[in-house]
């Protein structure tokens, strides 16, 4: 929730730009278009109502519109802009009172002194923004000592100055300071608003504002109170004493010197949410750890070729290394038959022998073919009846006639499937009972049987299945797959994102790039080996010499090791930019873990120091921003550190400050909206949350001077 | 067109009986082929070999 305290709706005086006039209908457009959502209309020394009503009406709720007006003061000769912005329920009055003081005047020649200015717009209990120091025409130091001196509400004073830098180094040193945008051109105000101060705590109405502009406890606690929050009771020292904090679901900063035991307190937070079963760790930057949590090195890198469609080819390789030749018949048992046959008179007589085999292949096939037809169909017919798309798609009467045509059909199929496997299977028995007469006449009359076969169709589908299983494997290891690549985290606009990569590759007989390790352990040398025979054997899968090749892949050393297509796989794993390989230095290896744990979705955050080996602008820029989002989606975050950026920045919640001094240990619990730190063991003990946050921490005054974007403690 | 034959004979044959054969048919202008001629890198040997699958 941005604010704007300072805009123009019309050219009012002659110097005025026309650009900062605007219609109630765009300004409301432009206004929405932005994360502003309180704005003051502040045009020079005039109010008008008619439009702030109209913006007020067509804003709607979610938008506060303030009235006010840019006074010209000129008082004891010192001329400067003061703003003075009033509640939304005074418009009508305050528009009156504008009218008053400006009736016999244009706003051009219009100017006003300090205790006119009183006397007119005091009783309205007002918010006065002076334009300040560089901000020019600027209000001096006297006419502001004199307008906190005499108003009623001097905590409602602020010193308006052109930038969050200022406005912040301001701030650090005691005043309340703000900036608007002093908008002079309406088309640039969606660019301008994104500098715009951001409230921290919400903020409900003028009045509300004004109370937290005075730092009311009450109001700032009624405020706090209305974050989810949890009372934690820690254990977290050795002295067994307790530290009670209340827990936000926002930034909860844990700060102190070194050796103060800060650790000790976001572990005992962890453990607290552990033992509810809710996931907590502390997270400790330690740049070595990244090559560990990516798992460089593979030791669990597992890959699933079913989903690269890639055949594991398992029983492929089996047959390869049991695959034998299946000779073919030799023309002596041919010449042996047929002598005996002319000399055995038994054998002659007994033409049983000479039936010869059926054929069986044909009838095999065919069953195959109705046992695959009938397992689909049946699986079609169960997804049929199970998937919820189908019902969907179909009412029930073409649902049921859909289910009877395949059932029919699969009924049909099964009888066929049945007919098919008892020819196939009567086939078999023939050819069997004929093998068994033929052992039996050769056994009994001595004399051979007549040989069933030349052998060459058994010899040729031996040669054909072993070309196919080699052709599977050679098909398989050939098959690239894509880089797995995953985003690490940005290093920053100049480099880019740091991507992880994950290289798969098969061994294809002539790698040998070193950088990619084996995925199984297979030796990289079996690996290579094994898949050249493969390559041979199907290259020589019609030649003399192939069960030499065989022969050879089975003596390869380990070859046992290799039963599937998985076991020649190769992998490299490494950071990159743009695709090229990079190594992180430590302090980016840092920056990508804490970006890595703050994108990991979780309830709760707790991380330790996460500024080391961190630069500042990188804090400012990612991890403040990304902690902010994290409080913003209402997670608990726990931070303890010795850094402003983080601990000023993001304005915490909840402050826990631990303190070594002469009298041992002291807790301090407190925050930067009350600014103050609250010794719970002695309520009378307080410090001052701006003050020791910026002797504490590293960085603490340039934290404040940059932290006016956030406007919530001022 | 040369005609061409398929020689399919048992490794133990060749000397003894298939290289005769083998020439004298290439002497009468048939060509042949077979499984263990020598003859694996010919296209038409394995389109042959494919033929049998069933």
């Amino acid at each position: 929730m941005k604010i704007d305290i300072h805009t123009h709706t019309r050219k009012c005086k002659s110097g005025d730009a026309p650009s900062r006039d605007i219609s109630a209908v765009d300004f409301c457009e432009t206004i929405l278009s932005t994360e502003v959502r309180i704005i003051a209309i502040t045009n020079h020394n005039v109010f008008d109502l008619d439009q702030f009503e109209e913006i007020e009406t067509r804003m709607g709720e979610d938008t506060q519109v303030w009235p006010g007006i840019e006074l010209d003061v000129l008082d004891g000769g010192s001329r400067g802009h003061l703003l003075v912005i009033v509640s939304p329920m005074l418009a009508k009055e305050f528009s009156e009172a504008v009218q008053e003081i400006t009736k016999n005047s244009s706003p051009d020649s219009f100017t006003v002194t300090i205790d006119e200015v009183l006397a007119t717009f005091d009783a309205f209990n007002p918010l006065y923004v002076a334009h300040y120091k560089q901000k020019k025409p600027n209000i001096s130091n006297e006419l502001l000592e004199m307008l906190e001196s005499k108003t009623n509400n001097p905590g409602c004073v602020v010193k308006e100055v052109t930038n969050s830098i200022s406005a912040g180094i301001y701030i650090s040193h005691g005043h309340s300071s703000i900036y608007g945008s002093d908008i002079h051109d309406w088309l640039k105000y969606e660019e301008f608003s994104h500098d715009l101060p951001d409230l921290r705590l919400p903020v409900d109405s003028f009045e509300h504002f004004c109370l937290l502009l005075k730092k009311d406890p009450t109001t700032i606690n009624t405020v706090l109170d209305r974050k989810t929050s949890e009372d934690l009771v820690l254990l977290p020292f050795d002295d067994s004493s307790i530290l009670e904090i209340k827990a936000f679901n926002d930034i909860n900063v844990v700060f102190g010197p070194k050796g103060t035991g800060k650790t000790c307190i976001l572990k005992a937070i962890a453990k607290h949410y552990l033992e509810s079963g809710i996931d907590a760790r502390v997270y400790e930057s330690a740049s070595d750890r990244l090559d560990e949590i990516f798992d460089i090195k593979g030791r669990d890198l597992t890959i699933n070729l079913d989903t690269h469609s890639i055949n594991y080819c398992s029983d492929e390789i089996e047959a390869l290394r049991d695959a034998g030749e299946i000779a073919v018949t030799g023309l002596s048992k041919y010449v042996v038959y047929f002598a005996a046959k002319s000399t055995n008179r038994n054998a002659k007589r007994i033409m049983l022998k000479d039936i010869e085999p059926e054929e069986e292949s044909s009838a095999k096939r065919e069953f195959s073919e109705s046992n695959e037809a009938a397992k689909t169909t049946a699986k079609f017919l169960e997804f049929l009846n199970k998937n919820p798309s189908m019902k969907k798609e179909l009412d029930t009467k073409e649902l049921t006639e859909v289910v009877r045509i395949l059932s029919e059909l699969l009924k049909r199929l099964l009888k066929r499937e049945w007919n098919s496997f008892s020819g196939w299977k009567e086939i078999c028995l023939l050819n069997s009972a004929i093998r068994a007469f033929r052992n039996e006449v050769e056994r009994k009359t001595g004399m051979p049987a007549k040989p069933t076969t030349t052998g060459f169709r058994d010899y040729a589908m031996n040669r054909i299945k072993i070309e196919i299983n080699a052709a599977k494997i050679v098909n398989s290891v050939d098959t690239k797959t894509a880089i797995q690549t995953e985003l690490v985290g940005s290093l920053g606009s100049n480099k880019g994102d740091l991507q992880f990569r994950t290289e798969f590759k098969f061994q294809s007989g002539a790698i040998t790039d070193g950088a990619l390790s084996s995925l199984t352990g297979v030796k990289k040398g079996t690996q290579k080996k094994f898949v050249n025979c493969v390559r041979n054997i199907l290259k020589h899968t019609y030649a003399d010499d192939l069960f030499q090749h065989i022969s050879e892949l089975n003596e390869i050393d380990d070859v046992e090791d290799i039963k599937t297509v998985y076991e020649l796989l190769l992998f490299k794993r490494y950071f990159a930019i743009d695709g090229q390989p990079y190594s992180p230095s430590s302090g980016e290896s840092s920056m990508v873990m804490l970006q890595k744990e703050l994108g990991t979705d979780k309830e709760v955050y707790i991380l330790d120091e996460p500024e080391r080996s961190l630069g500042n602008e990188y804090i400012s820029d990612v991890i403040v921003p990304l902690i902010k989002e994290r409080a913003r989606a209402g997670k608990k975050v726990f931070i303890s550190t010795h850094d402003a950026n983080i601990a000023v920045r993001t304005l915490p919640y909840s402050s826990v400050y631990r303190y070594h001094g002469q009298e041992g240990y002291s807790t301090y619990i407190g925050n930067p909206f009350t600014n103050n730190l609250v010794n719970p063991d002695d309520e009378g003990d307080q410090l001052d949350w701006k003050k020791i946050s910026m002797r504490t921490l590293e960085g603490g005054e340039k934290a404040f001077g940059e932290r006016g974007k956030i406007y919530g403690n001022n | 067109m040369t005609p061409k034959v398929l020689i399919s004979h048992a490794g133990e044959d060749k000397d003894r009986v298939v290289i005769e054969f083998v020439t004298m048919l290439r002497e009468n202008g048939i060509d042949t082929m077979g499984n263990n001629l020598d003859l694996h890198s010919s296209h038409v040997q394995r389109d042959y070999f494919h033929g049998w699958r069933l």
